[in-house]
């Protein structure tokens, strides 16, 4: 936890849950961890008041808390769950993925229980459409333009039904997960408590602490923790069964497409559980977005077009949990076939155009293109592909055998050739040096394919970290730090020779470099003295520090935009409460004065500005810090 | 010539023209027409006082080295103390010779020896050199030889600094023949559409198809081996332009984003902001009053 991070948490609990709710939040985040009473001591503010804020804070999982209940009396400790806090920033984000995905009524589902933190189900549906008339989420400093008023505006919510449809099409998405008890403590309490239970059951006695049961209870208490948060995975959990499914009639639904029905059974809600929504599954989206927009840049958007596909059919099952490396999901281990995608692709997307074949292979007519391949020169991945394509040539022969008619075999043959040139996209993805995609060898045809997102967001980091250094301190100083990272330690000298600058050229870039945090000095003196001149430095590059620095700066940065809005809100406070008065909403034109109306206009631009550009750095920190 | 006895002479003519070759005293025996001992001692004293042989030492033999007629000119000329000064420099050859260390081997008084270096060097006996490895030292060697690359850095030292303008030209050249090979040509009729060569594609420029291409192109005059070329493309592949495919044995371009946005951070006036580390919320430097929030607002 960082101070300027604090700092940025502050603001948003500000804007979005008022000044009092604030200054607890930073009376926690100052002093961590504390007791209702010293919260009290140190905001000054009455101890009522100070519970009702913290069941807000609460209610929205920003304020975790825990009751110690050893040692006769019991504590109740609060703690702040900064990344929370900082997941105010995203619901915009939200809101408009699910709007893409399940349409505008799921996404006012969604942006509602963004507004309540949770919610018991049954409650969520009685109370919709009758007293929480979904406010437009403005109140959130987040800088999209969709508006959940304007979603139910277009396609209001009519029924219960409807709604608890939505729900559990959230649910299976894992979109909503239901609330459990660890959600609302720290995890380190969590922990201590089941490593307490734990130690209890295996020694008996504190004094039996060997080395060797100390491991198994680590391994214990580790795998605990784990199940605590497994529960999740199971695709079903939280929902119930429909009490007609009991007879054993499962009711077949399609539901992905027409070509490829998948048998599902129905499901519906336990009325008394309470949701929530889960922000890893929506940074995970975020990321393969990402991901995406990289393939696209550096292979081509036809090609970043079927990424996409790959990435959302591992996605689709996806629950997401954070942990200190990043995002763990199942991408590594999930193999999505090529027939997958060629069955949800979009068919107008063009395959065959966006690839050339070497210059040698150009001589055929195009359709012989995609097997003439397999004759040229590059051996070791046709042996590979080889099982592949005699395979494709048996189905063909079947085809051909068993139907004999034209259209069948042309259809077919269209889908083959689809499939074919899904391939060549998917071997583009896997060829290139960042492994967008790997190859699983195995039974599949056409091959199944795997994606390792975590090397992926590694090297996205750096990718993005050199960005950075470059629109910086320009092409030289990236030129450095490349050279730096590729090399390990490095004296002045050396790297002048590498990059073939002058020693005197680079000197000026590396010592800005230093002091922004990107390169780090170590210092071997020659001698006993330590003379700074008889001393080497060599510089080296720390991803974890550069990381860490870099942080800090994007959380400032965004503290200092939510600033200058705030400041330029004040500056046009008068004109903002002319505009926001009920009688002139709507009628502008008429009542506001032409310098009253460019006015307006300028601050909306200018929070627009400022704001698309908070999102800018946002996608930065998520890249940095959560991926 | 001509103050010459006729036998050193002799001597002279028969074997002076190769400068290279050395000779024991018993091979220039034949040479002396009495075949006789005394004569030949007699002779090459003589020769070796005007300065026309020289002695060197192989092994525990002695062995003679014949010298070019010019350079007997040249240093007949010279004073005993200048003689001895040009002796030290042309023994260094191509690697030159430090004034320190010339100095210390002629055990000469530091006026004399400036002013015999002055004198060599106004005559175009010598030249002043510069090292690249130590760049403030003075370094003579004769007039006539170059420089080895110990000394000159190798073909990117022009007069011993880094020749940027030089480097960088072969940079961009380098880059614009390898983007040529890296994407195929767009297909007519799918204007717009980014096109690239399908995965296992072998056409990539290597090595020594990127060397062979600099030879033949008349870039430069100097001589860049391939060692010399990697050097460039490694720091091309450092400068994000380039990258390495096909198991690192061939050169790619990477393709350049157009109208490539700037990273959120670094568009915003805090990420280039020169007193971010000032700026506070209750300090003189914030958010409120920034200049530089202030212009990029109006940029609208």
């Amino acid at each position: 936890m960082q101070q300027n991070a604090a700092e940025l948490c502050t603001i948003l609990v500000r804007d979005t849950y008022g000044e009092l709710s604030s200054r607890v939040v930073a009376a926690l985040l100052e002093y961590g961890r504390s007791t209702l009473y010293t919260i009290v001591r140190r905001v000054k503010i009455p101890e009522r008041v100070v519970k009702q804020t913290l069941v807000v804070l609460i209610q929205q999982h920003l304020v975790l808390h825990y009751t110690n209940e050893d040692g006769g009396r019991d504590a109740t400790h609060y703690e702040c769950n900064w990344l929370q806090i900082y997941e105010l920033l995203h619901s915009g984000r939200m809101v408009r993925t699910i709007e893409e995905r399940f349409g505008s009524e799921a996404a006012s589902v969604i942006s509602n229980f963004l507004l309540l933190g949770h919610a018991r189900v049954s409650d969520f549906i009685t109370a919709y459409g009758i007293s929480t008339k979904p406010k437009p989420n403005a109140v959130l400093p987040n800088g999209t333009a969709i508006s959940a008023s304007e979603a139910t505006g277009t396609a209001p919510i009519t029924s219960a039904a409807q709604i608890s449809k939505h729900i559990i099409t959230l649910m299976q998405a894992k979109f909503l997960v239901p609330v459990q008890v660890h959600h609302m403590h720290p995890s380190v309490d969590t922990e201590n408590a089941i490593r307490q239970r734990v130690t209890a059951e295996q020694a008996g006695s504190a004094a039996a602490l060997q080395a060797k049961t100390k491991k198994a209870i680590d391994e214990k208490v580790a795998e605990k923790m784990e199940a605590l948060s497994s529960d999740l995975d199971n695709k079903n959990f939280g929902l119930k069964r429909k009490s007609d499914q009991q007879d054993g009639r499962a009711r077949k639904r399609t539901k992905f497409s027409a070509a490829q029905p998948i048998e599902e059974e129905e499901w519906e809600i336990d009325g008394s559980i309470v949701l929530r929504v889960n922000n890893a599954k929506f940074l995970a989206i975020f990321r393969n977005e990402e991901l995406v927009r990289w393939a696209e840049s550096r292979i081509g958007k036809t090609t970043s077009l079927v990424y996409a596909e790959l990435l959302k059919h591992l996605e689709k099952n996806v629950v997401g949990h954070r942990t200190e490396k990043g995002l763990v999901d199942g991408g590594k281990k999930t193999v999505v076939s090529t027939l997958d995608i060629g069955n949800t692709l979009k068919k107008d997307i063009d395959l065959v155009n966006s690839i050339a074949a070497g210059p040698a292979m150009t001589n055929g007519h195009k359709r012989s293109m995609t097997n003439g391949h397999l004759f040229t020169a590059n051996d070791e991945e046709s042996e590979g592909d080889s099982d592949d394509y005699d395979l494709d040539a048996d189905i063909d022969g079947d085809d051909m055998g068993m139907n004999g008619t034209h259209e069948l075999s042309s259809a077919a043959q269209e889908k083959k050739e689809q499939l074919q040139n899904i391939r060549k996209h998917l071997m583009l993805l896997a060829d290139d040096p960042n492994q967008f995609v790997t190859k699983q060898e195995g039974s599949m045809q056409y091959g199944g394919w795997t994606v390792d997102t975590q090397k992926l967001c590694e090297a996205l980091r750096i990718r993005e970290l050199e960005q950075i250094v470059e629109e910086r301190f320009g092409g030289i100083a990236t030129r450095l730090v490349r050279i730096i990272k590729d090399k390990g330690k490095m004296d002045e000298k050396g790297l002048a020779d590498t990059a073939l600058l002058r020693q005197k050229d680079i000197r000026a870039h590396l010592g800005v470099l230093h002091e922004r945090g990107f390169l780090h000095i170590q210092e071997v003196p020659k001698t006993a003295e330590r003379l700074p001149a008889r001393t080497f430095y060599f510089f080296y590059f720390d991803e974890k520090m550069s990381k860490m620095a870099m942080l800090n700066d994007f959380y400032k940065a965004m503290s200092r935009i939510l600033q200058r809005i705030d400041h330029e809100r004040s500056l046009n406070s008068m004109l903002l409460s002319k505009a926001d008065r009920t009688d002139v909403k709507g009628h502008e034109e008429e009542l506001l004065t032409k310098k009253e109306l460019t006015d307006l206009a300028k601050w909306k631009r200018s929070e627009e500005k400022l704001l698309a550009q908070l999102m800018r750095v946002d996608r930065q920190v998520m890249m940095f810090r959560d991926w | 010539m001509s103050d010459l006895q006729p036998v050193a002479r002799k001597i002279y003519d028969s074997c002076g023209h190769d400068h290279q070759k050395l000779y024991a005293a018993n091979e220039l025996l034949p040479f002396v027409p009495s075949r006789d001992q005394h004569e030949l001692v007699a002779a090459i004293n003589e020769l070796l006082g005007r300065g026309y042989l020289r002695t060197l030492k192989q092994g525990d033999a002695y062995v003679y080295k014949f010298v070019s007629k010019d350079e007997v000119d040249r240093t007949r000329n010279l004073t005993p103390d200048e003689a001895l000064v040009y002796q030290h420099i042309e023994s260094a050859a191509r690697e030159g010779i430090w004034s320190k260390t010339l100095k210390a081997r002629t055990n000469l008084h530091p006026t004399v020896l400036t002013r015999c270096l002055k004198t060599l060097e106004t005559h175009r006996y010598i030249k002043s050199i510069k090292s690249v490895k130590f760049p403030t030292r003075k370094i003579y060697m004769l007039w006539d030889l170059t420089p080895t690359i110990e000394v000159t850095g190798g073909p990117w030292f022009t007069d011993a600094e880094l020749d940027a303008d030089f480097i960088n030209a072969l940079l961009v050249a380098i880059e614009r023949f390898v983007t040529a090979r890296s994407f195929p040509k767009q297909k007519p009729g799918v204007a717009g559409m980014v096109v690239v060569f399908e995965a296992g594609y072998t056409g990539y420029p290597t090595l020594s198809d990127i060397t062979q291409w600099v030879k033949n192109s008349n870039l430069t005059e100097v001589e860049l081996s391939e060692a010399d070329i990697k050097a460039l493309l490694e720091v091309l592949i450092y400068d994000g332009k380039l990258e390495r495919v096909i198991g690192g044995t061939a050169y790619k371009a990477i393709r350049k984003v157009e109208g490539a946005v700037k990273q959120g951070v670094t568009e915003a006036p805090c990420g280039r902001c020169p007193v971010f580390d000032l700026c506070n919320e209750d300090g003189p430097i914030n958010a409120a009053n920034c200049v530089y929030f202030e212009k990029w607002l109006a940029e609208i």
